[in-house]
C-alpha cells in the first residue's frame, strides 16, 4: 500500500495542543479536515513522509459552555468537545479517513513533554482515568479539591466510567449514571441543595467515587466581607472556574491624547479649537483577599487565561484583562497572602451610560402631583 | 458574683472549639464550611429567634450558605461538634 497516515493524540485531543496527522505516500496528496460534513481546511503535500499539525483550524469548532443559575446537578455539556474527520487521498486514488474528538484546552509544555516521556498524555493519565481526580480544574490535580463557598462552581468532566457515587455523610450516597466519554459539568450546589431538601443534611464534603478511586470535594467557609466581587475565567482545561475578589476596588481611568482640530468660524474669520469625544478605557485595581498557597497558583492560571468576566461590580458582568502588578508570591512562605491585580476593562469607551436595571423600564410610573407613592 | 447564663456557657464552649479548629487550619488541615445533619431541627430553631417566623427552607439555605454577619451569630448560639476526616474537619452544627 502506498498510502498510510495516522492521528496523534488519539481518540481525543486537546484543541490547544499539537494535533499531528503523519501522512506517507509514494504519490502526492491532498487531505480535508472535516466537522458535521462541512469542509473546514483542505491541503495538499508532495509525495514522500510528512507531518501536518491540525490544531490551529479545530480551535473554531469547540467552545466554552458558561453557567447562570441551572439546577441540574449532571449537566451534558456539547459545545467543548466534538468529533471531527480527516480524509486524505492520494493521486493513485487511495483514501484513508480518521476520525477523532477535540476538546477545548490545553496543558502546559512541561506537562506534555514529561507525559510523553513516561509514554502517556493527559487523558490516559487523568482526564480519563477513574482511579484519579478527573476533573477540569485547575484548582488542584491532587484527589482533594478545595474550593470556597462563594466559589461553588459546576466542575467539568468527561466521564470517566459508566457511574459515578456521591457520598455525603455516612449511609447518605447517591448514584449517577454516565455515558463513558461524555462531556459533564457537576453542579456542587445543585447537588448540596439536592441533600439539602431530600436528605435533611447541609454537607459541604462529598466524596466523588467510581470504582478505581475517590476524590473529595470540599468546601471552605468563605470570610464575611464588604466588598466581593467573582472573576469567572476560562481555565486551561477550557471550562469556567470562579475566583473570588474581596479587596477595596480603585477605580482608574486612562485617556487618548486629545484629537484637537481647528474648525472655521466665518462669523470671526478664525479657526476655533474643537475636539472628538475622548477614548477611555477604565480599569480596576484590586486586592485578591487573603489566599493560600494553592489558591495563589490557581489565579496564576486565570491570569494566563484568555477570557475572565468581572462578575458582581455592575449589573452586568465586564470582560476583563487581568495582570498581576507583582508575582513575587514566594511559594515557599507557606501562608496565606494577598496579591494585587489590575483589571483592565476590555472595553475603551467614548459614551457613557449609567447602569440600565429592567425594574426601571417595565413597569412606568405616573409622576403627578395627583398620584402618590401607594398608587405606584 | 452573679451566674452565667447558660447560653455563655455555649457561646465559650464554641470559642474553645474554633481556637482548636484555628490550631488545626494551621497544621494545614481543611476546614469545611458550616454543616449539619439535622436541618429540620435548626431550622425549626432558627424560627424561633426573633422576626424569622417567616422565613421558608429555601431562605434557610441561602442563609447556611452564605457568609454573613447573621449567620456566625447564629452559630454561636447552637452546638459546634466538629468531625475529623483524614486531613479534613468538618465543621458540623447541633442543638
Amino acid at each position: 500500500m502506498s498510502l498510510n497516515a495516522t492521528i496523534s493524540p488519539r481518540p481525543i485531543a486537546f484543541s490547544g495542543n499539537p494535533i499531528k496527522i503523519s501522512i506517507e505516500s509514494s504519490h502526492p496528496v491532498t487531505y480535508t479536515v472535516k466537522h458535521n460534513n462541512i469542509a473546514l481546511f483542505e491541503g495538499s503535500i508532495e509525495a514522500g513522509t510528512e507531518e501536518v499539525f491540525i490544531d490551529e483550524i479545530l480551535t473554531g469548532i469547540v467552545s466554552p459552555t458558561r453557567f447562570t443559575e441551572e439546577r441540574e446537578i449532571l449537566i451534558p455539556i456539547e459545545s467543548n468537545k466534538t468529533n471531527f474527520s480527516v480524509a486524505v487521498s492520494n493521486e493513485n486514488n487511495e483514501v484513508i479517513t480518521l476520525t477523532n474528538t477535540v476538546l477545548l484546552g490545553g496543558i502546559s509544555k512541561r506537562a506534555m513533554r514529561n507525559l510523553n516521556d513516561q509514554g502517556s498524555n493527559i487523558f490516559t493519565f487523568k482526564l480519563l482515568n477513574p482511579a484519579g481526580n478527573f476533573f477540569m480544574t485547575t484548582r488542584s490535580e491532587r484527589r482533594i479539591i478545595t474550593l470556597r463557598e462563594t466559589e461553588v462552581y459546576p466542575l467539568l468532566f468527561i466521564a470517566p466510567a459508566a457511574s459515578i457515587t456521591v457520598k455525603a455523610a455516612e449511609g447518605i450516597i447517591r448514584t449517577f449514571n454516565l455515558v463513558e466519554n461524555e462531556c459533564y459539568a457537576l453542579n456542587i450546589d445543585a447537588l448540596r441543595y439536592s441533600f439539602f431538601t431530600q436528605e435533611s443534611i447541609l454537607s459541604n464534603y462529598f466524596e466523588i467515587s467510581t470504582d478505581e478511586g475517590t476524590i473529595l470535594i470540599v468546601i471552605e467557609p468563605a470570610a464575611v466581607e464588604k466588598n466581593r466581587y467573582y472573576l469567572d475565567f476560562l481555565n486551561s482545561y477550557g471550562a469556567y472556574e470562579r475566583v473570588e475578589i474581596t479587596g477595596i476596588p480603585e477605580l482608574g481611568q486612562e485617556q487618548e491624547e486629545d484629537r484637537t482640530f481647528g474648525k472655521y468660524d466665518p462669523v470671526v474669520n478664525d479657526y476655533v479649537e474643537h475636539r472628538e469625544r475622548v477614548s477611555t478605557q477604565n480599569s480596576l485595581r484590586v486586592q485578591t483577599g487573603f489566599k493560600s498557597e494553592n489558591e495563589l497558583i490557581f489565579i496564576l492560571d486565570m491570569l494566563s487565561s484568555d477570557d475572565i468576566r468581572l462578575i458582581g461590580y455592575e449589573d452586568r458582568e465586564i470582560k476583563v484583562n487581568v495582570t498581576a502588578e507583582s508575582l513575587a508570591v514566594a511559594k515557599r512562605l507557606g501562608k496565606p497572602q494577598s496579591i494585587s491585580l489590575l483589571l483592565n476593562f476590555a472595553d475603551k469607551e467614548t459614551h457613557f451610560t449609567h447602569a440600565l436595571f429592567g425594574d426601571d423600564f417595565d413597569n412606568p410610573r405616573i409622576h403627578t402631583e395627583q398620584f402618590s407613592k401607594e398608587f405606584n | 458574683m452573679p451566674a452565667l447564663k447558660p447560653v455563655y456557657f455555649d457561646v465559650l464552649y464554641n470559642l474553645y472549639i474554633k481556637y482548636h479548629i484555628c490550631v488545626m487550619k494551621e497544621q494545614n488541615n481543611i476546614l469545611t464550611a458550616p454543616e449539619t445533619m439535622d436541618i429540620n431541627a435548626l431550622f425549626e430553631f432558627y424560627r424561633t429567634l426573633p422576626n424569622n417566623e417567616s422565613f421558608t427552607l429555601d431562605e434557610f439555605y441561602s442563609f447556611l450558605t452564605t457568609p454573613s454577619v447573621a449567620r456566625d451569630s447564629f452559630f454561636l448560639t447552637v452546638q459546634l461538634s466538629p468531625i475529623i476526616s483524614g486531613d479534613v474537619v468538618r465543621q458540623q452544627y447541633t442543638l
